[in-house]
């Protein structure tokens, strides 16, 4: 689907958040060994969430009919799902998917015409960037 | 499925109407009924009217900062409830999903901006006006006010005037739109939750007789309104009768002149919003499209090609830019002017009557629609359709546009597109309507300015929300003393 107006980009990067947070959420009811470490990667993803909320009911004040050229939501597919039992592999599937909401981010900002929006975005993004750096760490040798 | 049957909220409950008549509400884009409205009956009215009577004294008295603590606590169950509210307001009203995003947070901002009642509704005091007498105005509330909104901005337009009523110590009666009435039962649920005292918000659905009931009760002390000018001239005439305080907002008729130095480029975004943005249905809109001189035919070629580009469909799916008109009947009134437009004349350059939204084939659309070679004489040039129709004037020169302007018979809003400061300068200065853009195409005051037009775009003294507002809900009563 194109992703052709404010609301569409927001939405889309919330639709993002959303399902890769239930996916962690999934991972940590597990009670795996690293729950501390993904506890923390939790928190950061909620403030993510509730800033693209956030930006979402704040600054779209206006609708303008200008579309958004260029972003289509087929060019990221999601890299994680909500699983029926967690897959073995999840911390690599975690960094597939902080990459991906990373790289969409990253793609929308200079699409944006809303500088407020952009920068916001952009910093989340550089914000991922970290938290794949983080993520990476947690991942078992072998799977790496 | 089940239709609800809408409550009215009455002395902080929710009660069943006992009216014998219910009206039908439809969701525009498609066509399915989705609620049923009752129309209330003169003595539920006027229950709810005596309630907020009985319930003003205590309101009155409660200090201002604590009435306003009920304001932030409103503002943030609308936050939590947002994109609820927001969801709501498509399916009963039909505009996009982010037009409805950008209706809630107008309608938070002014619940934002009335919390500063403790410095806007501050007097003023002199002393020594004469010897050893002193002067003191002091701002004090009035009863029981009344809000009779619109059904092109359900969520926004009550509280254009209700959290400063209720901040500045006065009580309300709500009648919300028969034709959009699920969005302010949301709301009204929320202000429910809130705890506001018993009697002090009350919500009324109905159609025409709460309306005559709201005008002919003399316990309410005042009336907003907004609408159509005929309907707002009507109100305005009883209020005067019947001594009420009144502002009635009425219809527009609102042209944008676009320069022949004009940056089209960055400009063009915000003209098709003012034209297209909730199809047409602001008071806001533009609905006139003057071309002076030689920007004329790359104003028409890009307009064109940028219309033609909109995607119309349904305004819960992201990405829909236009959504469709308000009810069938108004469609059908629309319809009807296009018919007109090129029976008296004007070319059709984009002819949206035909369009097709793939799964939606009962809903209320019509694409955009433009017409070329439009005289003033033509009933499209002087009539407010309110739907994605545009009419193209072009004209010679900045006289002849601003001329053009203030021939017409409503005053609401009027925009300019100029690189030009000092052609911006004539044409804010010399046109007639209140409301100016210049470089913006929708010339929406926010909260803290006041919002309303001229001619037959007001009928009242006091606008909607901005500092005045709190003189339309306060009386001055000066007091002069002297001690011996």
């Amino acid at each position: 689907m194109k992703l052709g107006t404010i609301g569409a980009v927001l939405s889309f990067a919330l639709e993002r958040e959303k399902s890769t947070i239930a996916f962690l959420d999934d991972v940590l009811q597990r009670k795996p060994s690293q729950t501390e470490e993904l506890t923390a990667v939790r928190i950061i993803k909620a403030k993510h969430l509730r800033a693209i909320e956030q930006l979402r009911r704040e600054s779209v004040t206006e609708m303008i009919l200008e579309p958004i050229e260029g972003l289509d939501s087929d060019d990221f597919p999601p890299a994680v799902r909500q699983p029926a039992g967690v897959a073995s592999d999840y911390q690599r599937l975690l960094v597939a998917a902080e990459k991906d909401v990373a790289r969409y981010l990253t793609d929308a900002v200079p699409k944006v015409t809303q500088k407020d929006i952009a920068r916001m975005l952009k910093k989340i993004a550089q914000e991922k960037e970290e938290l794949v750096k983080s993520l990476q760490g947690l991942v078992p040798p072998a799977q790496s | 499925m089940t239709i609800p049957v809408l409550k009215n909220y009455i002395n902080g409950c929710w009660e069943e109407s006992t009216a014998a008549e219910f009206g039908d509400v439809w969701c525009p884009a498609t066509g399915g009924k989705i609620a049923c409205v009752p129309y209330s009956t003169k003595d539920e009215l006027n229950r709810a009217v005596a309630a907020a009577q009985e319930a003003f004294w205590e309101w009155r008295t409660t200090p201002p900062l604590a009435r306003a603590r009920y304001l932030f606590r409103l503002k943030e169950r609308f936050e939590e409830s947002f994109e609820e509210i927001a969801r709501i307001l498509v399916l009963e009203q039909g505009k996009t999903i982010d037009e409805s995003r950008g209706e809630i947070r107008r309608m938070i901002e002014t619940v934002e901006h009335a919390t500063g009642v403790t410095t806007m509704m501050a007097g003023y005091c002199l002393e020594d006006v004469a010897k050893d007498v002193d002067t003191i105005a002091v701002r004090q509330p009035i009863g029981v006010f009344a809000c009779i909104p619109p059904y092109n901005f359900p969520a926004m337009v009550p509280w254009w005037f209700m959290p400063y009523a209720l901040v500045a110590g006065n009580t309300y009666v709500v009648k919300p739109s028969e034709q959009v009435p699920m969005t302010q039962t949301r709301i009204f649920q929320i202000i429910d939750d809130v705890g506001f005292p018993e009697g002090v918000v009350n919500m009324v659905h109905g159609s025409r007789e709460v309306v005559n009931s709201l005008l002919y009760n003399p316990q309410i002390k005042g009336i907003s309104f907004v609408g159509q000018t005929g309907t707002a001239r009507y109100i305005y005439q009883v209020c005067g009768e019947t001594g009420k305080r009144v502002q009635a907002l009425g219809g527009a008729k609102n042209s944008l002149v676009v320069m022949p130095d004009a940056d089209l480029a960055r400009g063009l975004p915000s003209i098709m919003t003012s034209f297209f943005g909730c199809a047409g249905q602001r008071c806001l809109s533009g609905s006139i499209l003057v071309a002076v001189g030689e920007a004329y035919e790359p104003l028409k070629e890009k307009f064109v090609a940028a219309a033609k580009s909109l995607r119309v469909g349904n305004g819960l799916e992201e990405g829909v830019a236009m959504g469709p008109v308000a009810s069938r009947a108004h469609k059908e009134k629309i319809l009807g002017y296009i018919g007109q437009g090129l029976a008296e004349g004007a070319k059709l350059l984009l002819d949206g009557r035909a369009i097709k939204v793939p799964g939606h084939e009962g809903g209320f659309f019509i694409g955009p629609t433009i017409f070329d070679d439009v005289t003033l004489d033509m009933t499209i040039a002087r009539e407010e359709i309110f739907g994605p129709v545009v009419g193209i004037i072009r004209v010679n020169d900045l006289d002849e546009a601003i001329d053009l302007i203030n021939q017409s018979s409503y005053g609401n809003a009027a925009c300019i597109y100029t690189q030009s400061g000092r052609a911006a300068r004539e044409f804010q200065y010399r046109v007639a309507p209140s409301m100016i853009g210049v470089n913006i195409g929708i010339a929406a005051p926010m909260a803290f300015f006041p919002f309303g037009g001229t001619r037959n775009s007001l009928f009242g003294d006091l606008k909607g929300h901005g500092r005045e507002i709190f003189q339309f809900f306060t009386d001055t009563k000066v007091v002069i003393s002297r001690w011996f």
